[in-house]
């Protein structure tokens, strides 16, 4: 049996690696079964190597080196694989739970924006980064590299728009704008130059670019710049309920007190009226910051949390002018409550962050619940 | 196992191969508890009586990206100045071996219909 030598190693080690084998682990098995090939060869060997080579030759079409990029090639695209799969994945259940978030929504069911907010997170962080990284493997070339990389930033700064703007986070106008100005001005002239180096894409180009752009001009012919209908009268419907339903507790009021001529009702009867009075003016004052700012009001503009004290500073007015109508209803309420007013919801809520809608709502309820106890008071 | 095939000194086409190699693999290192390269290459020879030649081009990326995978792995002797590297299945690689042998039963079975072969005329081997 032919036995090789330490210099046959080192100089069949060399070409192995001359030949274009960089993995240290791929190197040694080749040349471990070259070496085993050699010296359990039937035929006698004449030259070295001339035997190596031809020895070697059967490895290999080519290149030896194809043995590398197909080990290469075998373990990354396992990977390759695997991240395909999960990106359908994530992308089928982002769309999915939006789909479905959107119907909650719409039947009322609870749930409705948890799904939302999973189905856009999932869309924007996981399906469009891996949708990303799968499309570089593909080895993109120059201009394609960079609309790769600009389309993936406009995609997710567009997907997590729409998630602030629902979930009324800040930044979402900029982020929205940011993303349909840059797919109308930066993505979609890059794209059709980069289409114009060959003719059969043409076409399809100027279709895409076409698509991007009505579809952005009818996202922004949604924008609303008058305050709408629906807006207009909504507050003011709830006015008309609130305006009745007091109506109605007025009459209910007098009905009680009315029979009560002692000094104490008509004294309940006074601070009813102020409480009545300073209920109706604050929400005159919702109403018209409503009118006047067209829909844009926000109630936290006005005001600031202060955790410190529980009634007084549960509400700042930052602007005292515009905001004099909430301490009156607060004053009036104290005349009522006086100390005992920890456990009422007034106490207990806080307007921070609430529409102006459900305020007209809480403020009625805040009077009713204060009309109660002046009754039941002795 | 049945050879639809008469001419004794065939060679299957890589293309068969290609796709049954890491059944092959695992099974035989199931059955020899750890075996390098050449060896592999040698047995498989012996068993199907030189009709499956691996191309060492084929095995060496496979047996690498197994052992990435986890399916395989590996230990190493010293000869002299070479290394020769032994591989053995690993728990998932026996896994993945009853799996892939089932799977591949099954796609005979399939094939027999789908092709309308009558096992009777088969030659046995």
């Amino acid at each position: 049996m032919y036995r090789v030598s330490n210099e046959q190693i080192d100089y069949m080690l060399q070409q192995i690696t001359d030949q274009g084998i960089s993995d240290e682990g791929l190197r040694d098995s080749i040349l471990d079964h070259v070496c085993c090939l050699i010296e359990n060869s039937k035929e006698p060997i004449a030259d070295f190597e001339i035997c190596f080579q031809s020895y070697l030759k059967k490895f290999y079409q080519n290149k030896l080196e194809e043995i590398e990029v197909e080990t290469h090639l075998l373990i990354t695209f396992k990977h390759y694989y695997q991240m395909k799969k999960f990106m359908l994945l994530s992308g089928i259940a982002g769309a999915g739970m939006l789909v479905f978030g959107n119907i909650f929504k719409f039947m009322h069911w609870p749930g409705a924006s948890i799904f939302i907010l999973l189905g856009i997170l999932l869309l924007s962080l996981l399906f469009i980064p891996l949708l990303f990284f799968i499309k570089l493997k593909e080895n993109p070339m120059g201009t394609q590299r960079w609309l790769l990389g600009i389309g993936t930033i406009l995609a997710v700064s567009f997907c997590l728009s729409v998630l602030f703007k629902i979930m009324h986070w800040p930044f979402a106008n900029i982020l929205g704008n940011i993303s349909t100005f840059g797919a109308i001005l930066v993505f979609a002239p890059l794209y059709l130059v980069n289409s114009f180096k060959s003719k059969d894409q043409q076409t399809n180009a100027i279709i895409t670019v076409v698509l991007i752009v009505a579809a952005a001009g009818m996202l922004y012919s949604l924008t609303a710049t008058r305050l709408s209908h629906s807006l207009q009268v909504s507050p003011w419907l709830v006015m008309q309920q609130n305006e009745k339903s007091t109506a109605q507790f007025k009459d209910y009021c007098n009905h009680i007190f009315g029979s009560d001529s002692s000094e104490i009702g008509k004294q309940k009867m006074a601070k009813y009226y102020v409480l009545n009075q300073s209920a109706v003016a604050l929400k005159n004052y919702l109403y018209q910051s409503i009118a006047n700012t067209e829909g844009t009001f926000q109630v936290e503009t006005l005001f600031e949390k202060n955790p410190n004290d529980l009634v007084t500073s549960k509400l700042m007015p930052t602007d005292q002018t515009q905001a004099k109508e909430l301490v009156t209803f607060e004053q009036s309420l104290n005349q009522i409550y006086g100390n005992n007013n920890k456990n009422t919801t007034w106490a207990k809520t806080t307007l921070f962050g609430m529409r102006n809608s459900d305020i007209f709502m809480l403020i009625n309820d805040i009077e009713k619940e204060a009309l109660v106890y002046l009754m039941e008071e002795k | 196992m049945f050879v639809a095939v008469k001419t004794k000194t065939m060679l299957y086409s890589s293309e068969l191969i290609k796709g049954t190699l890491r059944t092959i693999i695992l099974k035989l290192l199931c059955d020899q508890q750890k075996m390098y390269g050449y060896e592999i290459t040698q047995k498989v020879k012996d068993l199907t009586k030189n009709r499956i030649q691996l191309t060492e081009g084929a095995l060496y990326p496979t047996l690498h990206a197994m052992e990435n995978e986890g399916l395989l792995t590996t230990e190493v002797e010293y000869i002299g100045k070479r290394v020769r590297k032994y591989y053995s299945v690993s728990k998932n690689g026996k896994e993945k071996a009853s799996e892939k042998i089932n799977e591949f039963a099954q796609f005979m079975e399939t094939m027999r219909v789908l092709l309308n072969l009558d096992l009777n005329t088969l030659k046995v081997q």
